[in-house]
């Protein structure tokens, strides 16, 4: 129980701190319960890490394909730097995994025109299996924006009722930073968020498990697509703005109080006028 | 290593944690911060040194407001002794609670006074009440006028700041600007920070210094308030426009440039059509 709410504290000072930063404020925190840092690491999103293999060909680090401190590529299934007696996903789940990257990739090029996606697979206790579909994008010096970056976190959990019932539940988190760091009008201005949203959907395979994995690819496809648009879409139009909103009801613009009492003194004397 | 050693290395390490963390929290939110590093470290409470030190620093950064019964105070570096603040115009030490943010007691005192300067410091303060209440909510804002020096070498250091502390609808924000005003320039740095976590956690964090050339006639206080105060605000309207633009261009420059609403073609991705033409290609 002491652990709980040790973990339950250090999530709600993450929660104030600036998400992109949480690497390093997790590590602060847990330097002070060392003992229970794997499970704080487990439970928070930060910015995607890349790696590549020894071409140079690039993939996603993570937790999901971390084994100690080597990553594994979604490429050709070897670790970085190499370990002996390390977890791999079954012959099988590795022939979708294959499939899962190439058609992720091709959803990537069509909403982010650039960045990196890996998917990465775990086999499961209960029969099913895990999976996550991971996207790291950086924009550099682009119209006045010094760096930005997004990162997309999605874990879905696959389950089956044994027949041809599928469950996917995905939980999708999103962290991103603009910072801008010389302009010439407001100097340095950095912004940071961070969202999360869950989701569960049930499906009928179609008869004879046919195309099982097409079936797996396409709807898990659909619900990262379904979720992660939303995410964007809030954090452009609620979150980033509401930030707007807090500066400016804290200093208003020229004349805006003035007008707001205007406002007010003519709706007060409406008011009396026509009760 | 014997117990002792031990002892001291444990209390340094959360002395560095406590204060980085406090640091770095939003203001109007650092009490909860407090409590909740508290129940991480375990057998320490908010009342602690390190928690109180960590806290003062925090407020003065912050220039946090105190409130009295018939005076408040900002605190800031500058007028900041060991247990208490420096009140230069009203010739006071202030000591102050740093968790309730209220005045605890005041003790006269006399300090060094010039009185060519106090004529500017007056005006000033009441050039800057006037701009605090045309630009800034009234909830929690505030300003300060201290100087150093004398007639001949002077330096006025001005300070203004609100806040916007919505805990319950999970937002809050700070504007912290403090100036540097001698006979031939006006200096300044501005800090605006914004936190919305409700369900998210999205932190705005913006700085910005400026500089300019004035002149200030000591024997003209009235009108050089005015021109100081002035070139201030006009400083700040235009950090506002700026931000204002830039929120404008976001959707545009920044979210479109991170992830498209839709592909080019306007429609979703088509799984069905992508799924079996990618697989069919790996095959091969």
């Amino acid at each position: 129980m002491e652990s709980k709410e040790k973990i339950h504290s250090c999530l709600n000072i993450l929660k104030r701190l600036p998400p992109t930063q949480i690497q390093k404020n997790a590590a602060a925190l847990t330097s002070l319960i060392p003992d229970y840092a794997e499970e704080l690491y487990q439970k928070i999103d930060k910015p995607l890490d890349i790696g590549q293999d020894e071409k140079g060909n690039q993939f996603i680090q993570s937790e999901f394909n971390r084994d100690g401190d080597s990553f594994r590529s979604p490429q050709n299934n070897q670790y970085y730097p190499p370990i002996d007696d390390a977890v791999y996903p079954s012959e099988q789940l590795r022939k979708l995994e294959l499939k899962a990257n190439a058609v992720f990739d091709e959803y990537r090029r069509l909403y982010y025109e650039g960045g990196l996606s890996s998917c990465y697979f775990w086999d499961k206790d209960d029969g099913g299996f895990a999976t996550a579909w991971l996207i790291r994008k950086n924009v550099e010096k682009t119209k006045g924006i010094e760096e930005g970056s997004w990162s997309s976190i999605n874990v879905i959990d696959v389950k089956t009722d044994g027949k041809s019932k599928w469950t996917y539940k995905i939980t999708t988190s999103v962290v991103l930073e603009m910072n801008i760091s010389s302009n010439q009008d407001v100097g340095k201005f950095n912004i940071t968020g961070t969202l999360t949203k869950q989701k569960e959907e049930s499906y009928e395979a179609p008869a004879g498990g046919k195309d099982i994995e097409l079936f797996h690819i396409m709807k898990i496809g659909t619900l990262v697509e379904d979720v992660e648009s939303y995410l964007r879409s809030q954090l452009d139009s609620v979150y980033f703005g509401k930030t707007r909103d807090i500066v400016f009801q804290t200093r208003f613009s020229e004349g805006e109080k003035q007008s707001i009492q205007q406002r007010q003194g003519l709706a007060g004397e409406f008011k009396q006028k026509y009760g | 290593m014997n117990q002792g050693e031990e002892e001291i290395t444990e209390v340094q390490q959360y002395e560095k944690v406590v204060k980085y963390i406090v640091k770095n929290t939003p203001f109007g939110q650092a009490n909860l911060v407090i409590k909740d590093l508290c129940k991480i470290i375990g057998n320490i409470n908010p009342q602690n040194p390190i928690m109180l030190q960590a806290l003062k620093d925090h407020n003065e950064e912050h220039l946090a407001l105190f409130k009295g019964q018939s005076t408040q105070i900002l605190t800031s570096v500058l007028n900041s002794q060991e247990d208490f603040y420096v009140d230069q115009k009203n010739n006071e030490t202030i000591q102050v609670d740093h968790e309730k943010l209220e005045i605890i007691s005041r003790s006269q005192v006399e300090l060094p006074s010039e009185p060519d300067l106090n004529q500017l410091r007056d005006a000033l303060e009441q050039q800057l009440n006037l701009y605090l209440s045309q630009q800034f909510s009234e909830k929690v804002c505030g300003a300060y006028v201290m100087y150093q020096g004398d007639a001949s070498d002077f330096t006025f250091y001005l300070g203004i700041t609100a806040k916007t502390i919505n805990l319950p609808n999970f937002f809050c924000g700070s504007w912290i600007s403090t100036w540097e005003v001698t006979k031939t320039q006006l200096k300044g740095d501005l800090k605006v920070q914004a936190h919305y976590y409700e369900d998210g956690n999205v932190q705005l964090k913006n700085v910005n210094t400026f500089s300019e050339g004035i002149n200030v006639d000591l024997s003209a206080a009235s009108d050089s308030a005015k021109q100081i105060v002035h070139a201030i605000s006009k400083l700040e309207n235009k950090h506002l426009t700026g931000m204002d633009n830039l929120y404008n261009s976001m959707p545009d420059i920044f979210f479109k440039a991170m992830r498209r609403p839709l592909p080019i073609t306007g429609t979703k991705m088509n799984w069905n059509e992508n799924v079996h033409k990618l697989v069919a290609n790996l095959k091969q």
